[in-house]
């Protein structure tokens, strides 16, 4: 199954709240990310402004086992602005289409009774 | 097949105080695993939050099993900061508290112990019924100039329209926007708050950015370039502390231009034609030649907000720190109330605790319901700051702070012996906080409640006690709406909440307190909700029934607002005063006027020219509550550093490269910052955090903080006229220059 990871970065506030969901879901160590929020600086109405844009890392697994049981990743979960939705990778396609300032991460998952065994071990 | 890392039990609550730290009320699922926080997760459910966190409350089990978490009560060994404690037992520690604290009392009367606290949150309610069972009206947020948070904007809303309000986002329905009776406001006005680094009291400021998602344009009142602000249909730039001209010229256009709410203004204000002449005295020229913001600019806001209806305005601290805060805070309301956005869906909603459930007793009425054996009026009447500040006597509960601190030094009215201090890194956080230092170690006995060890336990403690995280706390968290109960899910081995400890020294020190239990205290609060503890922990949150006098909308009209039932406003004319009758019976003046600040360009020209930069303090970070949380890594990792943010133009005149340590200076002292280019911010402004003090230093050299405090720079006594509002901490005057070398021993981040 592909899923997609789709984050409309136009409201991106750069909150951090992924970075450390992920941390904390994953139990990850001080200078482990599995998701980075990258700063770049750009020309706005009334002057230069930081936007931000959140990048999975290679430590992202997409959640798989919140995934599996029907939840969120942990970093869509928590975002506080809510810009980042996840889903079959189609849709998330589709509303990355309709939307300028977005994009969308992708990954296979194993199939359910796969994962089930995974995680269990 | 039960997994390996699946947690035993998850228990439902919301996060108010220690941890995230911050006055919100978010709903949290704490997992736990032998009897440990292995998780906190957002509650989808929630209408507070609706299933989203903040980084502090993700770092939460970073912060509840620091090692360096306290977790004994400590009893000074050495001399005032010398960091030497003897470690004792709890019941160790209330004997010797009831033991000192009976002393004060017999010897110098109860009033001569001060009660303060920090910021809001699950401390307060405690502390009051700690100061109040013992027979002290002197609870206070210490350190805080005008009390400068929140309070000028509370008490003028009292006054002005005898209610609070605030902006609706649709948070008093659980279904929120859908809710059908909920309409988005047109316009919102962001007032001096940045929405995506910092919430409000009760007030999740994420809404806002809801609000803005789904089309609700924005006015944007801010010296700095934002991300907000870049998000804005008109971002205002105003020269820092200007706020109250700002509001004056917004008024001149909407009245002059006839574009505010004719029937409203008639049928429900008092004294409009007296405001609409003062505000003759601020056309947009003038304005925008003190602002700095263009005319042009100032007629277009006004323009846009006056004509969105409904339209609200989301305020922040900044107005109480204004120069006369409390006629910037009247003059913010006056703009809600002339475009009629009072208590209509998508204005400003008239804010009640839902089903008047009290956090703690908040007027004089319920403070002799409550505790009126200990606390009568004679005793009340010794409240510091209440013979100077009729505004603090007849609208407040608390002790005016800057009274307080000359009491402190001069032993009047009268000399105080001993402060118990909760939640307050007062050393850190208050403005002039070396003449606290030397005002607070005057004091016989002092109890310091906190959960780590910080630069003003060591400089002043006695005593310290190790208090607890929300995650450890039973409660109710009654602040605005819902009303939500709190469970605690986990225990450290030697903390206790703030709840226990104030309920068993109130219980000693008043052998009459009315309740016999904490539960025994959530169920009389809880009375007018027809629920108790048990029965609100298990349904977690509820809402008040549409049409309750504490649920919107329009209940001006319905004769819902004032205690004897009639139409209008709980204010004296039963109507919003535009001019202020109380103002006028206490000899004020009734009417908003312009301030400058103490240290400017325009009002010290020679100190100009000195310290040429203009400093902004308190610049808010989503990662750390003012002095909290540089000690949790996952945090102190995404911003390692005190910084100051520096136009690049200006830092490159100066010889600054982005990076480079600087000092930042002026008479009343200096610190060290890391300078940070940055576009956003006025060539002739500076910006930087406040709160800063290095828990990775030596406690003995109070962890680094006089190298750091950037409050130093901040001089005392420039409260507003009527002891509510001002503060300087947004408009200080200053000079940058490289310094030799940075801060030896500082964090230095893991990532790379």
């Amino acid at each position: 199954m592909e899923y997609g990871l789709y984050i409309d970065y136009e409201w991106c506030s750069g909150c951090h709240s992924c970075e450390l969901a992920c941390k904390q879901e994953h139990g990850l160590k001080t200078d482990e990310w599995g998701i980075r929020v990258m700063e770049r600086l750009r020309k706005a109405k009334d002057g230069i402004v930081s936007e931000y844009i959140p990048i999975p890392t290679d430590l992202c697994n997409f959640c798989m086992t919140r995934v599996m049981e029907g939840k969120q990743p942990a970093c869509v979960h928590h975002c506080m602005t809510k810009c980042m939705a996840f889903g079959p990778i189609e849709e998330m396609a589709k509303l990355a289409a309709k939307k300028k300032k977005s994009v969308v991460w992708a990954r296979t998952y194993p199939s359910r009774s796969e994962s089930i065994s995974a995680t269990s071990a | 097949m039960k997994k390996t890392n699946e947690p035993d039990r998850r228990v439902h609550t919301v996060t108010w105080s220690a941890g995230p730290g911050c006055h919100g009320g978010c709903g949290v699922f704490i997992d736990v695993k032998d009897g440990k926080l292995v998780k906190m997760e957002g509650d989808p459910d929630h209408p507070y939050n609706s299933g989203r966190l903040c980084p502090r409350a993700l770092t939460i089990k970073d912060y509840i099993y620091h090692p360096d978490r306290l977790q004994n009560p400590l009893k000074r060994a050495g001399k005032r900061g010398e960091n030497k404690w003897e470690k004792i037992s709890w019941d160790e520690a209330y004997d010797l508290i009831e033991g000192r604290m009976e002393d004060i009392r017999e010897k110098h009367g109860a009033e001569s112990m001060l009660f303060i606290q920090g910021t809001g949150r699950n401390v307060g309610g405690w502390l009051l019924l700690l100061g109040y069972s013992y027979g002290s009206p002197n609870w206070l947020q210490g350190g805080l100039t005008g009390n400068s948070c929140f309070h000028p904007r509370l008490v003028c809303m009292r006054m002005t329209q005898g209610d609070y309000a605030v902006p609706d986002c649709s948070q008093f329905s659980q279904d929120r926007y859908e809710d059908p009776e909920f309409v988005l406001p047109e316009c919102c006005m962001i007032w001096g708050q940045n929405p995506a680094k910092t919430c409000n009291d009760g007030f999740n400021a994420n809404w806002i950015i809801d609000m803005m998602k789904r089309g609700t344009k924005t006015v944007v009142v801010d010296p700095v370039y934002t991300w907000i602000a870049s998000k804005a249909t008109v971002w205002l730039q105003l020269r820092p502390g200007t706020d109250g001209a700002l509001a004056l010229g917004l008024l001149n256009v909407i009245i002059n231009e006839g574009i505010y709410d004719k029937e409203f203004v008639e049928k429900w204000t008092y004294g409009f034609d007296k405001l609409a002449e003062r505000v003759q005295e601020y056309p947009p020229e003038k304005v925008s030649q003190i602002t700095w913001v263009p005319k042009e600019k100032i007629i277009e806001a006004a323009r846009l907000f006056a004509k969105s209806k409904p339209a609200s305005i989301q305020w922040g601290v900044p107005v109480d720190l204004a120069p006369e805060g409390a006629l910037v805070a009247n003059s913010i309301i006056h703009l809600w109330t002339i475009t009629g956005n009072i208590d209509i869906p998508g204005g400003m909603a008239i804010a009640r605790m839902a089903y008047d459930v009290p956090p703690y007793p908040m007027s004089q009425e319920a403070i002799a319901e409550y505790y009126g054996d200990v606390m009568t009026p004679e005793q009340m009447a010794k409240r510091i700051g209440i013979d100077e500040y009729p505004v603090a006597k007849e609208f407040h509960w608390r002790a005016q702070a800057d009274m307080v601190l000359e009491a402190l030094l001069t032993d009047k009215p009268y000399p105080l012996k001993g402060a118990w201090i909760a939640g307050n890194n007062m050393l850190a956080s208050s403005a002039n906080p070396r003449k606290y230092y030397e005002a607070l170690n005057r004091l016989d006995f002092i109890v310091v409640v906190d959960l780590f060890m910080n630069p003003t336990a060591v400089a002043l403690a006695d005593v310290v006690l190790p208090a607890a995280t929300m995650a450890e706390r039973n409660g109710i968290r009654a602040w605005w709406t819902p009303l939500n109960a709190m469970e605690s899910a986990v225990e450290v081995a030697g903390c206790k909440p703030d709840e226990e400890i104030c309920f068993e020294l109130a219980r000693r020190l008043n052998p009459n307190l009315k309740w016999k239990s904490l539960e025994d205290l959530f169920n009389d609060f809880l009375r007018p909700s027809g629920l108790n503890y048990e029965q609100l922990k298990e349904k977690g949150w509820i809402f008040p029934p549409k049409g309750h006098p504490t649920q919107p909308y329009r209940r001006h009209e319905k004769g819902l607002l004032r205690k004897d039932g009639k139409p209008g406003f709980n204010t004296p004319t039963g109507k919003v005063e535009l001019y202020s009758t109380h103002f006028e019976r206490w000899g004020y003046d009734p009417l908003p006027y312009y301030e400058e600040p103490h240290m400017s360009p325009y009002s010290t020209p020679e100190l100009a020219k000195k310290y040429p930069l203009i400093l902004t303090t308190g610049r808010r970070s989503v990662l750390f509550f003012h002095s909290e949380h540089r000690n949790i890594k996952p945090l102190r990792e995404l911003e390692p550093d005190p910084v100051l943010e520096i136009h690049p133009d200006t830092a490159s005149s100066l010889g600054i490269e982005d990076g480079d340590w600087v000092w930042v200076e002026n008479d009343h002292g200096r610190c060290k910052r890391k300078a940070k280019y940055f576009h956003g911010v006025h060539p002739k402004v500076v910006q930087s955090s406040h709160g800063w003090w290095l828990p990775e230093k030596r406690a003995e050299d109070l962890f680094g903080l006089w190298e750091v405090n950037i409050n130093q720079l901040i001089p005392d006594g420039t409260q507003a006229k009527c002891g509510f509002g001002g503060g300087q901490y947004k408009s200080l005057l200053c000079k940058v220059y490289r310094a030799d070398e940075g801060i030896e021993g500082i964090y230095k981040k893991e990532t790379l």
